[in-house]
């Protein structure tokens, strides 16, 4: 018999300094954070899941420099690396099976590490046909977009309006200027300009899993009420890249239904349009519609304007949790949300998704 | 808790090079091997877990991402596991948490290496290392290591003959494995008269750097029994890490010992107290050790709980742990001192560990095998994973 896990904890490093400060650093903040945050020491703690990305921090096995941080040693620890967001997939699963009640999950981006970003991700195409073509993230993104804007075409105002949203979103949430401008004369490969990609940021994201009876008495639950998660095929040449197959699975897995809140990550401003879709949430092509009678999109501003790196998908994921828990800050909706859904994509054009629901009353597990 | 059952396993011939197959290729190669295994088609295993260490050693990031189209994933959940060296056994314990938990009856565990594929395997795993400093020094597996085994030539008197025995007994297993990448049987002699690499370690007391590819199909009790398939039953898992820092495992105020494998023997101890076995020396017939320095087995056994601390080297010149010897077998495929194919050796250790409790271990094969230990060793001796295997679900006595 499956109990059901809930979020019990949360916490994110300030971005303000994050680029000056040592990786390990922001790692213990965090971890430190949830830990407070969830009333619990790292005694109380199982197991400890990270997400690492090694090519973009230039550090061969990341989880070794950064495992001590974390409060790993002499603990269980795993890493996936495949997607942020994943770490917290397996510490739901590992809480699933019965091993243990308590799982720590910590998550980074720091690309200020990394001279130029594009560069390792370079290296992430494979080697005979898209790295010699030049494929990065970037390039993928506009690909998508492209493909999404040929079939069903672009209202250059949903797209002004989709950056202003995001900016102003941000900007209260993390109390400083942010600017939808900026980059906005920039083409960086059609459709896209700068201003339509997510800006890096450096953070470090922490969250406590618990189920059974150390969830039940936590402060503020959110309880994960369903997740899925999928991935498409590599080859952008075989895919349809105006949708997001991957990410209409895992919605499906997980049980969008009809959710207060959405946090997901926006690959592109145009592409975010295709992700709601995906999601269910507007028809196809009609995703620029969304707004007024649905659920508050990316109230903390989502990923556009504040993006760190491999761990952007699961921040999604806390900040949707942080919003049932009441603990959402600047980008708290009111009253309380009882629904939330962190939804996410990564990889090539969005290869990869996640999709996980979570609501403040028990629902079991979907 | 819900039970979960090896139904498939397969392995590619280990070897320095393969210039015929791309890496999703030769991920292929295993999943396939493994379904055929376990009697199912690509379309069956409904989610896929990818053991994939130092994205550089193939020279790929994310080349789990890469794969999906070539072993058929695509439209189902597949995660990557990194945990250096211990990929492959943790990826397994994420396969058997995907089963344990619930969401899924049938879940494929596959990956591959191609360690040759970098110019210099020991340059990219120096990037292990603190940029400030350790990476200076410079770092790698192998001095890394022979710091450990002359902290423990120096606590308990072993030699470098001591270590060039567990070479021979393993290159003796090794001669009778079709897989291992090493199988020329070598003689004390023979090991003392390669290179010194860093003191003690010599190139005979180390592993060779391996590609090829292995998988394994793991599947709920409730499909087992639907189905009438073979299993091999994973009864125990645990796992846990050390400090990084090497500094912090010597002197008196020391976390650890380098000497020994005290967290590996932790995480033994969480697969065997899930497992219910109290004593190993006695419950369990068969051990595949991850150990890709000769130095690494001596500890490594003690670990298990065959011996005492410091015991290995004498039990293994008396000719204990040896196939044909009375007590726990360690290592009858020739262990990764024969092969180490990186992403995927945790894995093997899995897999061999369940052909010899099912008795399929063919040459190799360990007499009345029931219960065998897995185990695996990542990052600078830092993450430490061990399983538990067994041929039946009843409670594991002596």
């Amino acid at each position: 018999m499956m109990e059901p896990v809930a979020i019990v904890g949360a916490y994110h490093t300030d971005v303000t300094d994050a680029a000056s400060r040592k990786l390990e650093d922001l790692i213990f903040e965090a971890t430190d954070g949830a830990l407070r945050d969830a009333g619990l020491q790292i005694a109380d703690i199982d197991t400890v899941v990270l997400s690492t990305a090694d090519q973009l921090h230039g550090r061969v096995i990341e989880a070794m420099v950064t495992a001590g941080a974390a409060g790993a040693v002499g603990r269980d620890l795993t890493s996936v690396p495949s997607a942020g967001e994943h770490a917290l997939v397996y510490g739901w699963m590992r809480l699933l099976a019965g091993q243990g009640r308590r799982v720590l999950v910590v998550c980074w981006g720091k690309p200020s590490e990394s001279r130029d970003p594009h560069h390792p991700e370079l290296v992430s195409a494979e080697p005979f046909m898209m790295r010699p073509f030049g494929l990065n993230e970037t390039i993928a993104t506009a690909l998508q977009a492209s493909a999404y804007t040929k079939r069903y075409g672009i209202d250059p105002q949903a797209v002004e309006r989709v950056r202003q949203d995001r900016a102003d979103a941000a900007s209260r949430y993390f109390d400083m200027t942010i600017s939808p401008t900026i980059g906005a004369t920039e083409d960086v490969g059609w459709p896209l300009t700068r201003a339509d990609l997510p800006r890096s940021c450096d953070m470090a994201i922490a969250a406590v899993l618990a189920s059974g009876e150390p969830a039940k008495a936590a402060e503020a639950p959110a309880w994960i009420s369903g997740m899925g998660w999928a991935t498409d095929k590599y080859d952008l040449g075989t895919r349809d890249l105006s949708q997001f197959p991957a990410l209409h699975v895992a919605a499906n897995k997980a049980g969008v239904g009809t959710p207060d809140v959405v946090e997901i990550l926006e690959i592109s401003t145009v592409g975010g349009f295709a992700a709601l879709e995906a999601l269910g949430l507007a028809e196809s092509g009609l995703g620029a519609r969304l707004a007024g009678g649905g659920p508050v999109i990316n109230p903390s501003g989502g990923n556009l304007p504040m993006h760190p790196g491999n761990a952007a998908g699961f921040l999604r994921m806390v900040m949707a949790a942080q919003q049932l828990r009441g603990r959402a800050g600047g980008a708290q909706v009111s009253p309380v949300p009882r629904s939330a859904i962190g939804a996410t994509v990564s990889g090539f054009a969005g290869q990869s998704a996640t999709v996980a629901r979570f609501t403040t009353r028990e629902e079991g597990v979907r | 808790m819900r039970q979960v059952g090896i139904i498939g396993v397969g392995q590619t011939d280990f070897v320095t090079r393969r210039t015929d197959v791309t890496y999703p290729e030769l991920v292929r190669e295993g999943v396939d091997l493994a379904l055929a295994d376990a009697g199912l088609s690509i379309d069956d295993p409904e989610a896929y877990v990818i053991p994939l260490a130092p994205d550089a050693l193939i020279g790929v990031s994310n080349g789990e991402r890469w794969v999906v189209d070539t072993i058929g994933a695509q439209g189902k959940p597949l995660v990557r596991i990194n945990t250096g060296g211990a990929s492959g056994g943790t990826a397994v314990q994420a396969g058997y948490m995907h089963v344990a938990s619930g969401l899924f009856d049938v879940v494929i565990v596959a990956g591959a290496d191609r360690v040759s594929e970098s110019e210099s395997a020991q340059s990219v795993l120096n990037k292990m290392w603190d940029v400030g400093y350790e990476r200076l020094f410079p770092l790698n597996t192998i001095t890394m290591l022979a710091l450990s085994a002359q902290l423990y030539h120096a606590k308990y008197g072993a030699t470098e003959e001591d270590m060039a025995r567990v070479t021979v007994k393993n290159r003796g297993h090794a001669a009778l494995n079709p897989h291992a990448h090493l199988r020329a049987e070598l003689s004390v002699e023979d090991v003392m008269a390669t290179r010194m690499l860093s003191w003690p370690l010599k190139l005979g007391d180390l592993c060779p750097s391996s590609t090829g590819a292995a998988a394994i199909v793991l599947a709920s009790e409730d499909y087992v029994n639907r189905t009438g398939a073979r299993a091999a039953w994973i009864r125990g898992v645990g796992q846990n890490s050390e400090t990084f820092w090497m500094g912090d495992r010597v002197g008196p105020r020391a976390e650890g010992d380098h000497a020994d494998a005290d967290a590996l023997q932790v995480a033994i101890h969480r697969a065997y107290q899930q497992a219910g076995i109290t004593n190993p020396r006695e419950q369990v017939q068969v051990a595949e050790l991850y150990a890709p320095f000769s130095s690494v087995e001596l500890h490594a056994i003690e670990a298990a709980g065959f011996c005492g601390k410091g015991e290995s080297f004498r039990r293994i010149a008396e000719g204990e742990f040896a196939l044909g010897s009375d007590g726990p077998v360690v290592n009858p495929s020739g262990g990764v001192i024969c092969s180490n194919p990186i992403a995927v050796t945790g894995l093997v250790r899995v897999l061999e560990a369940a052909l010899q409790v099912t008795g399929r271990a063919e040459a190799r094969q360990v007499d009345g095998a029931n219960v065998a230990l897995a185990t695996a060793i990542g990052g600078d001796h830092q993450f430490h994973a061990a399983t538990v295997v067994s041929n039946h679900l009843e409670e594991i006595v002596s």
